[in-house]
């Protein structure tokens, strides 16, 4: 760690959070991502797991630390402790089961209202090798997306479709929206030049408290 | 090799139960370390420290029989023909006992009503027919068909079904049901769904059922005879390990009532630990986190340093041990030391305190790991319990407990029967 540091690459440790329904396949997401392994059944997530990847985006490298949670709604009132202070959650629906993209809905309004606009979100349709049941559309999906701020991917965690794709691409708006954080924080107190100089920043350290947007 | 112990502790055992009253106090202490596999006795022990089976053996057949037919008229009455009761005769007849249909309509805004209840219960069937598939992936047994498949009375066209048929009949409606609602959305009507399923029964035959589907029947049957609980995920975790020591009993007389015997245990079982299920339950004193902090308590009793060191860390008790304590530690071992630590656990005279020595044992065997490591490193640890030797974790166990009791200046002989 310190070493790289000398080549002042600019190291983020993020916290990603996967919710959604139960059996929307997010422990078959995060294991294809993080170990390229699928299982067709796995035993159901309680409490949640934690797993860690690695990755190098530009010059930028990438500490992402992932909660896997339970899905039940047993496990809900346990949410708060796994997205709080996150920088980016994957809300994974089933596209073979419309009741999944609901909850994915309800997971956004939680969200807004908890954290703000500092996540963010990403909406995955899971398991598009099923595109036969599929019984929610691309379209519905994608206008809700675009209309809370959040990208939309399709994936099939069976199939490795799409899924290194959902992580790149919600790595780099993580990385944005902490340059736009330290750009912020730079503005506010332009004398203290400290923590503008190649530290490693840690954005674990970024403020508790949400900007509260007006959103919900 | 057996060593001298472990006979004697068979011989033991055998001599337990073979008295007329069977002693729990002994039998506690005997299956403490451990029913012997081999000799085929865990099965009774459970049913025994349980509390299913009486300690006298004189009532051991009548208390079988009446709560093996209490469990067969509970599976008419909720299973085959669900809101048969409730119906006048002729509504119910022998091709559509599933359909319920009477003054009592799909639409009625009353959430008494009948077809009100029937919509809710296939909520939480469907939630359960999710976790039963997928209980114990790595082993087949689950995937296996019975030896004994549950049959029902038969129609009059003398056709017999087997129980699973009516809950796989009904979750199909339900799916079935969901790509409906789609079709008025979309206007594309996909009845691809009850394909899907169909294709996933396609290794069993119509008098066939899998033991996944004899859970599923299980919990389904538990979630209405105890709606303040209903399903949660974890209870397929409970019922698990119960079901599948029951179904491989040596006895065949026993094997052929596994179902029955599974579901009164596991009801008794549940009757300890079911605070811990229950969300508005969680912060009373018999809720799941007022069981973490306690755990905290104790790890910090025992060892400060490692306490301290998970603290800096800001590990907290929720990421690893709401899983261990609510399910009884069985996702963190291979189901042959569940069932080994399960002899211990039962054996607990004081039930599941022993639970919270163990999770103190288990975090302070690996202290050395845990103090070294980051977050990252320590969560891994935690969630990837590294351990598998349940012996060296039970005997340390028995070791915090000896010395928390130690500077009590109270120490009984035996572990067992120490009060806290």
């Amino acid at each position: 760690m310190a070493a790289s540091a000398v080549a002042s690459p600019r190291v983020h440790d993020f916290k990603v959070v996967l919710l959604g329904e139960g059996c929307v396949g997010k422990t078959s997401l995060v294991l294809r991502y993080v170990e390229n392994k699928f299982n067709e059944k796995h035993e159901s997530t309680l409490q949640a797991s934690f797993l860690t990847k690695k990755l190098t985006i530009g010059n930028r490298r990438v500490n992402l630390s992932i909660w896997d949670t339970a899905g039940q709604e047993r496990f809900h009132a346990l949410g708060p402790i796994y997205y709080r202070d996150s920088n980016g959650a994957i809300l994974t629906y089933d596209i073979t089961d419309d009741d999944s993209f609901q909850k994915v809905k309800n997971w956004v309004k939680e969200l807004k209202k908890m954290l703000g606009t500092d996540i963010m979100l990403t909406i995955i349709g899971n398991k598009t090798d099923l595109e036969k049941q599929r019984n929610v559309s691309v379209e519905t999906a994608e206008q809700y997306a675009e209309s809370v701020g959040a990208t939309h991917f399709q994936t099939s965690a069976k199939l490795n479709r799409g899924v290194e794709e959902v992580f790149l691409d919600l790595s780099r708006r993580m990385i944005e929206q902490a340059d736009k954080q330290d750009a912020e924080k730079r503005a506010l107190s332009p004398s203290s030049r400290s923590t503008a100089a190649g530290n490693v920043v840690l954005l674990e350290e970024t403020p508790a408290a949400p900007i509260k947007s007006g959103c919900c | 090799m057996e060593t001298a112990a472990a006979r004697s502790r068979r011989d033991e055992l055998s001599a337990i139960l073979q008295q007329e009253v069977v002693s729990l106090d002994q039998l506690r202490s005997c299956c403490f370390h451990g029913v012997p596999d081999e000799l085929g006795l865990r099965p009774l022990c459970w049913k025994l420290l349980l509390n299913y089976l009486p300690e006298k053996k004189s009532k051991w057949e009548s208390a079988l029989v009446q709560q093996r037919n209490l469990y067969r008229v509970w599976t008419e009455e909720f299973i085959i023909s669900p809101g048969k009761q409730d119906l006048p005769e002729d509504a119910v007849d022998s091709s559509s006992r599933h359909d319920i249909t009477c003054d009592d309509h799909p639409l009625n805004p009353n959430p008494q009503s009948t077809w009100s209840t029937y919509f809710k219960d296939n909520e939480v069937l469907v939630q359960i027919d999710k976790d039963a598939r997928r209980l114990y992936p790595d082993m087949c047994f689950f995937q296996r068909s019975t030896e004994f498949p549950l049959r029902t009375a038969g129609s009059d066209d003398g056709t017999k079904m087997v129980a699973a048929e009516y809950l796989r009949r009904r979750i199909d409606q339900c799916v079935l049901k969901s790509n409906a609602i789609v079709k008025n959305r979309s206007g594309g009507w996909n009845i691809s769904g009850g394909a899907k399923r169909a294709t996933q029964y396609l290794n069993l035959s119509g008098t066939e059922e899998a033991h996944w589907e004899v859970v599923e029947r299980m919990l389904f049957l538990y979630a209405k005879l105890n709606p303040g609980q209903s399903y949660v995920q974890g209870m397929n975790e409970i019922i698990g390990p119960l079901y599948f020591t029951f179904s491989t009993d040596k006895d065949k007389t026993y094997r052929e009532h596994a179902e029955a015997d599974t579901f009164f245990c596991f009801t008794n079982l549940m009757a300890e630990i079911r605070d811990r299920f229950i969300k508005h339950l969680d912060d009373s004193s018999s809720g799941i986190i007022s069981s973490m902090n306690r755990l905290m308590g104790m790890l910090k009793e025992a060892d400060e340093v490692l306490w301290k060191r998970l603290m800096e860390l800001d590990v907290k008790p929720q990421y690893f041990s709401f899983r261990w304590l609510m399910v009884l530690l069985s996702q963190e071992f291979a189901l042959p030391e569940v069932l080994h630590l399960w002899d211990a656990l039962f054996s607990d005279a004081h039930r599941f305190d022993l639970l919270l020595d163990i999770c103190v044992a288990m975090l302070i065997l690996i202290r050395d790991q845990l103090l070294d490591g980051d977050f990252a490193a320590t969560m891994k640890l935690l969630q990837n319990y590294p351990i598998s030797d349940v012996d060296q974790i039970l005997c340390k166990a028995v070791q915090l407990r000896r010395r928390v009791l130690d500077n009590l200046e109270q120490l009984p002989e035996h572990p067992l029967e120490l009060t806290p």
